[in-house]
């Protein structure tokens, strides 16, 4: 799960510290994370997967935001949306129940709606990037912010998408898929066989888009991505289609985004557009900036560490303040998320596990 | 629908004129600059803020001054230019001198707005607020604008800010300064303008601007802690739809993405499903951004 391919351009040696003591760092960083969960939860099995659960979601979400930026340079700002056709697509697909009068519908088999809801991020990138992919990298962050807002406010206004009701009751088909040996385990460990069975799949999909995305990293095909990110002019000048090859990122990027849609719903239990605020985005770049874009396990490592810090933080802060209200206490946890991503960008841009010198920082 | 749409010119004209005050100075920000301001719309709630503090008493607000609403405005404005100075010369230029790249600057405004915006919740609450100001009904303008007096004459304050702004930048040798800056900074620096002072001055009148934008909308509607994160999509739309870089073109796309917003109630569809006109605004943006990505006003080589 290293990183070690060396740099296609012929850039100056690591600066600082090297990749493996950084890796070592960034690792004890991760299990202490880790240890604070277990200690802080006081060992709660049903904490502790809840919180590594969100932790599986947001990481195959800042993958995908990482194969787009860490490894193309391109700035989507609009990953709720891509999370939003995602859950939406499979939970109208499957089984259901739909907006304030609770229609039932949906047939599909869960395998079909899973491929459709990453079907659904794949066109959804492509529609989105068609005509902004040739945009600067500001105003494709602009306008992916946007269309992801447009996909909030359509769901929320027709009844088709059960308007600010969303959608309830569709992860049983996804729980009759549970074998056995998984409740065995949840009655040992003391938590709902759901929550188990739920927390298994979203870390081996976790575990598949990594492997998938560093062989995709790895191959020809990955380091003309990283090419572009370095220097697109170069790259079109060897006779490469640069926008080609960022369309294609979008539309990967979009199935992965999708299928954390997927997940995204399975683990809320309903959805409604309120769950699908531009905020999901942030949380996803945070998780992003801070395992370190541009390396495969950073955005893994640092999605975990944000959910540990953010979900523990709140009960931290009920321990040493007593008085403080509940919406002060959430309200500080996003107040330290914002002054985390300002100090990371300020003094270690390149996160926990990434390579300055592969970040692309410039707007292109 | 023709009748409908012309009784929604009144909110729209407000509505734009919110939009345009708050996207004059993320248009002058971003031409001066180059930092695209994500905390922007936060800036905007801080200034509704200040002056919801400043002019209500302590037992409706945690720290409420009690002042009359002819010194809280204009004193909030003057904080306003201040904090935006301040954003520069302690946060801006710091990170210049790391030579840090615009996308870091770009997250930094994010991570930023956050902060802003949360504690602005810890301090206000999340219900709205209104400003001591008595409601009024509405009357009807130059015979088929329909608004209330009090909004009129924001408006018209509206306009004549706005006006000033554009004298400022073509009259004086700062407001110059900014625009040769925005057009060519190595130019600007190699003919003697002293681009450090200027990027103090931009913020400072960019976050004023916002400033008194948040007011305006909190005296129109309310003042919530989401006010002014819910507006900078309308803002960056404005700043899009009329000239990216063009403060001229914030105030024209200001008032536009107002119109388009209000006006398309009236359209079907969108008639019964209100949410649908931010959609409506958001989507005239894109469609801009496609075919005249130079926007209304704007020129043409700054865009890929």
């Amino acid at each position: 799960m290293t990183d070690n391919d060396p740099p296609i351009t012929d850039s100056a040696p690591p600066v600082s510290n090297a990749p493996s003591t950084q890796q070592a760092i960034g690792t004890a960083i991760a299990l202490l994370a880790l240890l604070w969960l277990f200690w802080s939860s006081g060992f709660a099995w049903v904490i502790i997967l809840g919180v590594l659960i969100k932790a599986a979601v947001y990481a195959v979400s800042a993958m995908s935001l990482n194969l787009e930026f860490g490894y193309t340079g391109m700035l989507n700002f609009g990953q709720v949306g891509f999370m939003l056709v995602g859950g939406y697509t499979f939970a109208l697909l499957v089984p259901h129940e739909l907006g304030r009068a609770g229609t039932a519908g949906g047939s599909w088999p869960i395998w079909a709606a899973v491929i459709a809801a990453m079907l659904a991020g794949v066109v959804l990138g492509l529609v989105l990037g068609g005509p902004t992919v040739r945009l600067r990298g500001d105003y494709l962050a602009i306008v992916t912010i946007a269309i992801a807002e447009i996909l909030r406010l359509t769901v929320r206004s027709f009844s088709a998408f059960g308007q600010s009701f969303g959608i309830i009751k569709y992860t049983s088909s996804f729980n009759d898929l549970m074998p056995d040996f998984v409740r065995g385990w949840a009655g040992s460990l003391d938590v709902p066989e759901n929550q188990l069975w739920l927390f298994i799949v979203a870390w081996v999909t976790v575990l598949v888009v990594l492997g998938l995305l560093s062989l995709m990293i790895r191959s020809p095909w990955g380091r003309v991505l990283r090419s572009i990110r370095d220097d697109e002019d170069a790259v079109r000048a060897l006779g490469k289609n640069a926008f080609w090859y960022k369309l294609q990122v979008l539309m990967i990027g979009g199935a992965i985004a999708g299928l954390s849609g997927v997940l995204f719903a399975l683990d809320l239990n309903q959805i409604s557009p309120i769950n699908f605020l531009p905020l999901v985005t942030f949380f996803a770049w945070t998780a992003l900036i801070l395992g370190g874009a541009g390396s495969l396990v950073g955005p893994i490592a640092g999605s975990v560490i944000f959910w540990v810090v953010i979900t523990q933080t709140s009960s931290l802060a009920e321990d040493l303040f007593p008085s403080m209200s509940s919406t002060a206490v959430s309200a500080s946890r996003f107040i330290l998320m914002g002054i985390l991503i300002v100090l990371l960008m300020v003094f270690r841009p390149e996160g926990l596990f990434g390579k300055r010198e592969e970040l692309s920082l410039e707007i292109q | 629908m023709l009748d409908a749409m012309v009784s929604q010119i009144g909110n729209g004209i407000v509505l734009g004129a919110v939009i345009a005050l708050a996207a004059v100075g993320l248009s002058l920000i971003f031409g001066v600059t180059g930092i695209v301001n994500f905390a922007h719309g936060d800036l905007v709630t801080l200034g509704a803020t200040i002056a919801l503090v400043l002019s209500l008493p302590a037992d409706k607000i945690p720290g409420g001054q009690d002042m009359s609403m002819w010194v809280a405005v204009p004193l909030t404005i003057l904080i306003g230019f201040a904090v935006g100075a301040l954003l520069e010369l302690a946060l801006m230029r710091p990170l210049r001198r790391r030579q840090v790249g615009m996308v870091t600057m770009l997250v930094v405004t994010i991570g930023l707005g956050f902060v802003i915006r949360y504690a602005i919740l810890i301090w206000i609450g999340g219900s709205p607020h209104t400003y001591p100001i008595p409601i009024e009904v509405q009357g009807t303008y130059l015979g088929f604008i329909d608004m209330t007096a009090i909004e009129f004459r924001l408006v018209i304050v509206t306009l004549l800010i706005l006006v000033g702004v554009g004298l400022f930048l073509t009259k004086t040798r700062l407001g110059t300064a900014m625009r040769a800056i925005s057009d060519n900074e190595d130019l600007a620096e190699s003919s003697g303008i002293d681009s450090a002072s200027v990027y103090v001055a931009t913020w400072s009148l960019g976050i004023g601007l916002a400033f008194a934008g948040g007011i305006l909308q909190g005296i129109v509607t309310n003042v919530t802690w989401t006010m002014g994160f819910f507006l900078l999509l309308l803002m960056f739309a404005a700043v899009i739809v009329g000239g990216i870089g063009n403060p001229y073109g914030a105030m024209v796309g200001g008032f536009v993405i107002g119109l388009v917003i209000t006006l398309s109630t009236a359209l079907p569809v969108i008639n019964n499903h209100p949410d649908l006109r931010f959609a409506v605004a958001l989507f005239v943006m894109i469609i801009v951004l496609l075919f005249r990505p130079q926007g209304i006003l704007g020129s043409k080589e700054r865009v890929s």
